[in-house]
């Protein structure tokens, strides 16, 4: 039936669409992605064919790993509670940092000025720094060991909770502000009774956050002397013993699973 | 004093093209119960905002509690504002703390900045917060959260939070706006007890006609930001009520 309707159909005249992107730009967008995958690859020296040598020497690794050595367990729980720690120390000293800096750079605290914007400027610039590069710094400050690792940790740490914090703090309703206005608070009571309480479930948030990433950094801190896991792991895979890095890739994996289940937990719990 | 709050050829412009309140001039004397009408964006929260001087006059006097209030510095006019109580439509309490905690905000003019900042109020203050919320019927909600509390239990925690400020003038915009009739009915009573028990003078914003004309003596009308009635209610005609809400052509 529908056929014999179609072909009853009068004839319509159907205009030519230019598409809003022509074909020869998406050439042009197709070209260029390519250029740029070939122009990288071929400036970290990409090849498939070293790729391929190399696989007997990673299965070799592999192999190696196996059976793991679990007499370290021991040794790299206690250096897991200096990665630990390491997170925890340079979080919490980022968090307390960033809390008074951070009212700095809220706007509906300290208006739309040069401060705000400065405040602003500084946290981009200082979460732009990677923390490994920070810590090459404090080392040749203060020497190797947790404290530079720390350091790089509570600074590079304070640019990205110092913009969360200030976030939090601009979004906080305008409702009780104005009526602690009412009631003839300063600016200190008005920040302590309507802005605190609405902001700190997500000050402590953030902070888990932080803290779930820091754990991964200090792990790779680790690797350049910071201590804790992190070392350890270099300092097997320096000795070619792959069994005992077997235990401690392991340990690696459950501490960060741990960690960001446990803080996605609290932070459900505290929002 | 003869007049609690007095305002002289006030006119509140916010530029670049609104005026808010135009030209009004108003005496008021302690213990009155105020009702103001006025269709939506007549100026009725302008007026009350600049009685707490929370907003200032562009133009004109208000003279409240016997000070000049574009005359005194600011911290006398933050002072001033322990004395003027506010209660607002959408309730405006910190939500994430007690009930008690949002009353006690309420005593922060009369305390030092140790005890506001630490929270440890003296054991007079939070014996009077208890008591206000006693007498707006929340003696079972006294530590509870205030988010955990309805819409209606919400306003009350307000109107005892703004009279645990021991006010003498009490200003309320449409505190009853975001409640059922019967709510509204239970916060135009309080604040006519507290009216007549405690001699507050209150000044209410109410959209609707019915209740101001059941709760006030005196009702004031603004109009595009003029004030086009003062008078007695029973003065307040037909006529006069058509004009106040009439909505003109060229408004929409
Ligand atoms: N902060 C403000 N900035 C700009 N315009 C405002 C502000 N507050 C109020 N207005 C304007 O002033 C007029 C009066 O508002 P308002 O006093 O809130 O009226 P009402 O309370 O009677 O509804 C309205 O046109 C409103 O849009
Ligand atoms: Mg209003």
């Amino acid at each position: 039936m529908s056929t014999s309707q179609s072909m009853t159909m009068p004839k319509i005249n159907i205009p030519t669409y230019k598409r809003e992107k022509s074909r020869v730009v998406r050439l042009i967008i197709l070209t260029l992605i390519l250029a740029a995958t070939y122009w990288s690859m071929s400036g970290v020296e990409f090849s498939v064919p070293n790729l391929i040598k190399g696989l007997p020497f990673m299965w070799d690794f592999i192999r190696r790993m196996y059976p793991p050595n679990w007499s370290i367990l021991g040794s790299v729980f206690v250096q897991t509670v200096i990665t630990i720690q390491l997170a925890l120390a340079g979080t919490i000293i980022a968090a307390i940092i960033s809390l008074p800096i951070s009212f700095l750079a809220a706007r509906n605290i300290c208006g739309d000025g040069w401060l705000v914007r400065t405040m602003t400027f500084l946290f981009n610039a200082d979460r732009s720094i990677d923390a490994l590069i920070l810590a090459l710094f404090f080392v040749s400050a203060v020497g190797l060991g947790p404290f530079p690792g720390v350091l790089a940790l509570a600074i590079h740490s304070i640019g990205m909770l110092g913009k969360l914090f200030a976030e939090a703090i601009e979004g906080v309703d305008k409702g009780p502000i104005e009526a602690l206005e009412s009631v003839g608070a300063s600016k200190l009571e008005i920040i302590r009774w309507a802005i605190l309480p609405q902001a700190i479930p997500y000050f402590i948030s953030y902070t888990l956050f932080r803290f779930e990433l820091n754990i991964r950094v200090a792990i790779v801190l680790g690797v350049v002397g910071a201590g804790g896991i992190g070392f350890l792991l270099v300092q097997y895979m320096r000795l070619f013993q792959y069994q005992s890095v077997t235990i401690v890739v392991g340990v690696i994996l459950v501490l960060v699973m741990g960690i960001d289940g446990l803080s996605t937990r609290l932070r459900r719990a505290v929002l | 004093m003869i007049n609690i709050i007095e305002a002289t050829n006030v006119t509140k412009r916010f530029p670049p093209k609104v005026t808010a309140l135009q030209n009004v001039s108003i005496k008021i004397e302690p213990g009155e119960f105020i009702a103001i009408i006025g269709l939506s964006g007549a100026g009725k929260s302008t007026f009350l905002r600049t009685i707490n001087g929370t907003l200032t006059p562009t133009e004109g006097k208000m003279r409240v509690l016997d000070k000049d209030l574009k005359a005194i510095p600011n911290k006398e006019r933050i002072a001033l504002r322990r004395k003027i109580g506010f209660i607002f439509q959408q309730f405006n309490l910190v939500k994430q703390i007690s009930a008690l905690d949002n009353v006690l905000t309420g005593r922060i003019g009369y305390n030092p900045h140790w005890r506001t900042l630490s929270g440890i109020y003296s054991q007079d203050d939070i014996n009077l917060a208890t008591y206000y919320l006693r007498e707006v019927g929340l003696s079972d909600k006294i530590e509870q959260r205030v988010d955990q509390l309805s819409g209606g239990q919400q306003q009350r925690v307000a109107i005892a939070r703004a009279v645990c400020q021991e006010p003498e003038i009490l200003l309320a915009d449409e505190p009853m706006a975001s409640l059922d009739p019967k709510l509204s009915e239970i916060v135009l009573q309080l604040l006519q007890k507290f009216n007549r028990d405690r001699g507050i003078t209150v000044l209410v914003n109410i959209h609707v006609l019915e209740l101001a004309r059941r709760y006030s003596r005196r009702i004031i009308a603004f109009k595009k930001g003029a004030l086009v009635f003062d008078g007695p209610n029973d003065k307040l005609t037909n006529e006069e009520i058509e004009n106040i809400y009439k909505i003109e052509d060229n408004d929409i």
